[in-house]
């Protein structure tokens, strides 16, 4: 009795053939998973860091912007909000290729703060729905001015 | 069929190595996609970085063109030897949008030539693998700086 069960259930699993092959289809998809994750969180960060330059180029050419009129009258040093705006969405999308969106442009009395959102292509990521990230780059600038010898 | 033909058909020995020897290429191949991967986006984060800062250097020099584009080559080749990439393999492209001065467009280009295929194994599976990584960025000349 106990032989014929046996029997039967080796002729169900005849040997050991395609156990290699049979555990590689098993990992295989695993492996996929960790390459993927690793190629487009490479990708991604290099486009977030493009993105970090974008934004930071922005409001650098946005603090250029110091209106000449105030300075004339008030002797003071004043960003012009329309040229400061200009500045920033012209050199963030410049850099970034289209990759940023630049959302909020705050002009202080003498600094400029310049936030978007870079959205980051993905690859393998997209095979699950996710074609894209999205994420918030800030850049910060002051306007240099003033400087009356080196290394002041 | 024969009793030795038949005996070797039920014969498993050696079964896995030759179906690891299937299986072998494919994860060779993965592998050496991922060697090649790691340097490549190592030396687009150095040519992006050292674009940056070429650019900010260049766009500080009022005074003269020239002493621009001396500050950003400088600028651009130290970053990328901080990056302990071949100084020898970077090439650095300055130039201006119309005419130079205050407020004017710089743009500074950075390209390295990467050699992919002295990584082992890596010409041998991806052939023409080497690759001249590039990266611009472009920033105003200073507006209201003063000379010095």
């Amino acid at each position: 009795m106990k032989t014929q069960a046996k029997t039967k259930k080796r002729r169900k699993f005849p040997g050991e053939q395609g156990q290699v092959l049979f555990q590689t289809a098993l990992f295989l998809p695993l492996l996929f998973i960790l390459i993927g994750l690793v190629v487009d969180g490479s990708l991604m960060f290099t486009n977030y860091r493009r993105a970090q330059i974008a934004a930071d180029t922005a409001a650098h050419a946005a603090s250029h912007c110091v209106s000449r009129e105030v300075f004339y009258t008030s002797n003071q040093v004043v960003l012009a909000w329309e040229q400061a705006v200009y500045n920033a969405h012209d050199y963030g999308s410049y850099n970034s290729h289209g990759q940023v969106i630049i959302q909020h442009i705050v002009v202080g009395p003498n600094w400029v703060r310049v936030e978007g959102e870079a959205l980051l292509p993905t690859i393998f990521m997209r095979f699950v729905g996710i074609p894209e990230l999205r994420v918030r780059v800030v850049g910060e600038a002051y306007p240099a001015y003033g400087i009356d010898y080196e290394w002041q | 069929m024969g009793t030795k033909a038949r005996r070797l058909l039920v014969d498993e020995q050696g079964q896995a190595l030759y179906e690891t020897a299937l299986v072998l290429f494919l994860f060779l191949v993965m592998m050496i996609g991922i060697v090649m991967f790691g340097p490549l986006v190592y030396t687009r984060l150095a040519v992006d970085a050292a674009s940056y800062d070429c650019v900010t250097s260049a766009v500080e020099a009022v005074s003269s063109e020239s002493q621009g584009y001396y500050q950003g080559r400088v600028a651009a080749s130290q970053t990328l030897q901080g990056f302990r990439l071949n100084p020898s393999r970077i090439t650095v492209h300055i130039w201006t949008n119309g005419t130079w001065g205050r407020g004017a467009r710089m743009v500074c280009q950075v390209s390295y030539d990467l050699r992919l295929s002295g990584l082992p194994g890596v010409a041998l599976f991806f052939p023409g693998s080497d690759a001249v990584i590039d990266s611009q960025t472009a920033l105003a000349v200073e507006t209201f700086k003063s000379q010095w």
